[in-house]
């Protein structure tokens, strides 16, 4: 058998393991264990992979990952959620539908310091549904703002996601999480536009609040500080080369943390569970890291990216036509699979090809992270419409999907504005590289 | 993309695999608070580089050298107390409508699979470990001795691949008498399972938030 078709068999294999249950990092692990064994014999090829398994994840860049979860694990001590969503109420009450806008911006603020979108959810769930539902808002919208406002923690940073893409497709990590900014807020104010739009045609939807002398207004930023230094500091950070994603992370980190000292919710037993989750999460990043990256050794010996790459390319369709098929793609595996596992999976061998068609690897990534977030609120599973309807059995599941449509339909024309655009996704990292490069 | 835990059969059980358990548990416990512990300094270690080579114009002597050196241990160590917890991702399309035998086989063969790769990995990084130790490799920088971070590697993989021996075990007993309890082996939740999951992990953490003492349910 030729490298190639050893190639191809690997990818089946894979395939039919991790159907059958296999760990995502065990099956293409072994993959590539077996693959470099074929290849070069015993010792050379399980050799390689034994050394690769350290010198993979030993790199200062990927140090930046648990700073950035610690980030999300603190934040929840930091008392962040209420006072983003007060914040937000204060000042953008007053539009139609005014308080599930506003929970759009606090979701949008609170992903600014986490990264994770099912907690996300949950919280929100918690702090926002109740004020609404109180107003009389609809309840599908009232829950499917919520589960929507979640998933804008992957594109806003700090975010793990783009952080794993970025290593893997050997990009910047700086570059990545400036480029994440704009479609995040982009996203955040879509979502606040369809509210609008909606209720103003049928108030019942969900009516103005009354609006806060404006002193209240100002009063309710103090609450909120928190989330604009961190925002501050990661953004300027990194837009200034000052930092690097490590040290933004860090320095965020510390600053949450002591945020939570301050307010008197970090005693050892919390920072015990926040640094344990923290460890948790960063070794399951970590250990499909450096599994996938023996089968992408594996897989770069046998060609096999190369010739797909030259497949797609002699492809007598237009480009677009290429992508929105890959894309339509990630949206049905995502409906089977959790994000990072699914990026990593497919990454190796759909990567070369797009950037073969010419698409910009930092745009991609966004993309794609996006639809890896589309995935979170869409049957079959929709992780985030179940966290919601845990948190408030008493709005069926059936309302939170229904809710859920026009956020999917919002994200849909995100992702078309941003294809069509893709300037707003690359101007602000080039901007940078233009700064840092002088 | 549905999760796994272990909450469901956590409680203490009887014989010799539930004994060997607690014990392979406490030690996961322990590396894995080594290794937290690890990323909670290197968050003031890089804020101790940032203001030293901005404010003092005086960076820490080989920072890289010790954060790659060193960042094995939050790399590797925590991976069999994840495994425990079945945080390693995986699809549970299939396996999760398949019952009885057909199920406790599959699961079986799952972590069969990881015995093997660790069994490879581990062999070969103790070698890139020896070759460091005997060699005296050491980083550019600061000539740090690079062989503490290559040990951890296998020191890691040998407990995961303890963890995956322990479920294997636990797994084949269910294989050959489907009627006994799960013992040692995460369960399958479906979607609404882990959301309540996951919820139980936020509002532990959310009534925090608020001051009160937090009820433990953010442990997976």
């Amino acid at each position: 058998m030729d490298p190639f078709n050893a190639g191809l068999l690997s990818v089946a294999i894979i395939m039919a393991m991790v159907v059958l249950g296999v760990r995502v990092a065990y099956a293409s692990g072994i993959a590539g264990v077996i693959g470099l064994i074929w290849l070069r014999g015993y010792d050379p090829g399980a050799g390689l992979a034994g050394l690769l398994a350290h010198s993979e994840v030993s790199h200062v860049t990927l140090s930046v990952l648990p700073m950035f979860i610690l980030i999300g694990f603190l934040a929840f001590y930091a008392g962040l959620t209420q006072s983003a969503f007060y914040a937000a109420r204060c000042w953008l009450g007053t539009l139609p539908g005014g308080l599930a806008v506003a929970t759009v911006f606090a979701t949008a603020g609170f992903a600014a310091v986490s990264g994770a979108s099912t907690a996300t959810a949950a919280v929100f769930s918690r702090v926002a549904i109740p004020e609404m539902l109180k107003y009389g808002y609809d309840r599908s919208l009232a829950a499917g703002v919520v589960a929507a406002g979640g998933t804008l923690a992957s594109l806003i940073p700090p975010s793990a996601i783009l952080v794993i893409y970025a290593i893997i497709v050997e990009e910047s990590v700086g570059a990545l999480l400036l480029a994440g900014f704009i479609p995040g807020a982009l996203s955040a104010v879509i979502y606040a536009m369809l509210i609008v739009f909606r209720c103003k045609l049928n108030p019942a939807l969900g009516a103005p609040v009354s609006a806060v002398p404006f002193a209240e207004k100002v009063r309710s930023l103090g609450g909120a500080s928190g989330i604009f230094f961190v925002i501050v500091i990661i953004l300027g950070g990194i837009y200034t080369g000052w930092m690097t994603p490590t040290e933004v992370g860090g320095v965020a980190a510390l600053v949450i943390f002591l945020i939570a000292l301050a307010k008197r919710n970090m005693g050892l037993s919390n920072l015990r569970e926040s640094l344990m989750e923290t460890a948790k999460l960063t070794v399951f990043i970590f250990t499909i890291i450096w599994s996938i990256l023996i089968y992408v050794r594996f897989l770069g010996f046998s060609g096999l990216p190369e010739a797909f790459a030259n497949f797609v390319v002699g492809l007598d369709v237009p480009p677009i036509v290429v992508m929105i098929l890959i894309l339509l793609a990630y949206v049905v595996l995502g409906m089977f699979m959790d994000g990072i596992g699914m990026l990593l999976l497919t990454l190796p061998v759909v990567y070369p090809a797009v950037t073969a068609l010419g698409y910009d690897p930092v745009w991609f990534g966004i993309i794609i992270v996006k639809m890896v977030e589309v995935c979170l609120v869409t049957p079959p599973i929709g992780l985030n419409c179940f966290v919601v309807n845990g948190v408030r059995p008493d709005i069926p599941l059936e309302d939170v999907f229904k809710g859920i449509w026009p956020f999917f339909v919002a994200d849909i024309i995100t992702v078309a504005v941003l294809v069509a655009f893709p300037g707003i996704v690359l101007w602000l990292p080039r901007l940078m590289i233009q700064n840092i490069t002088g | 993309m549905v999760g796994t835990s272990n909450e469901a059969n956590n409680k203490p059980g009887n014989g010799a695999l539930a004994a060997i358990d607690r014990h392979v548990s406490r030690v996961e416990d322990a590396v894995t608070l080594f290794a937290a512990g690890t990323i909670f300094i290197l968050m003031f270690f890089v804020v101790a580089e940032v203001l030293g080579r901005k404010l003092f114009n005086h960076p820490i002597p080989g920072a890289i050298d010790w954060v790659e050196v060193y960042m094995a241990i939050f790399a590797f160590l925590p991976a069999a107390y994840a495994q425990r917890l079945g945080v390693h991702v995986r699809m549970e399309l299939a396996i999760s409508k398949m019952r009885g035998r057909f199920l406790w086989g599959a699961e079986c063969f799952a972590v069969v699979i990881g015995v093997i790769y660790c069994l490879i990995i581990i062999d070969k990084s103790w070698e890139h470990f020896l070759r460091a130790f005997i060699d005296g490799d050491s980083t550019i920088d600061v000539q740090l001795q690079t062989w503490p971070g290559k040990l951890v590697v296998p020191f890691a993989l040998v407990l995961l691949c303890i963890r995956l021996s322990i479920q294997v075990w636990g797994y084949a007993r269910l294989f050959l008498d489907p009627a006994k309890a799960p013992v040692a082996v995460p369960v399958i939740l479906d979607a609404a399972a882990h959301a309540r999951a996951e919820i139980e992990e936020v509002m532990g953490k959310e009534t925090s938030e608020r001051g009160e003492r937090p009820n433990g349910g953010a442990q997976a």
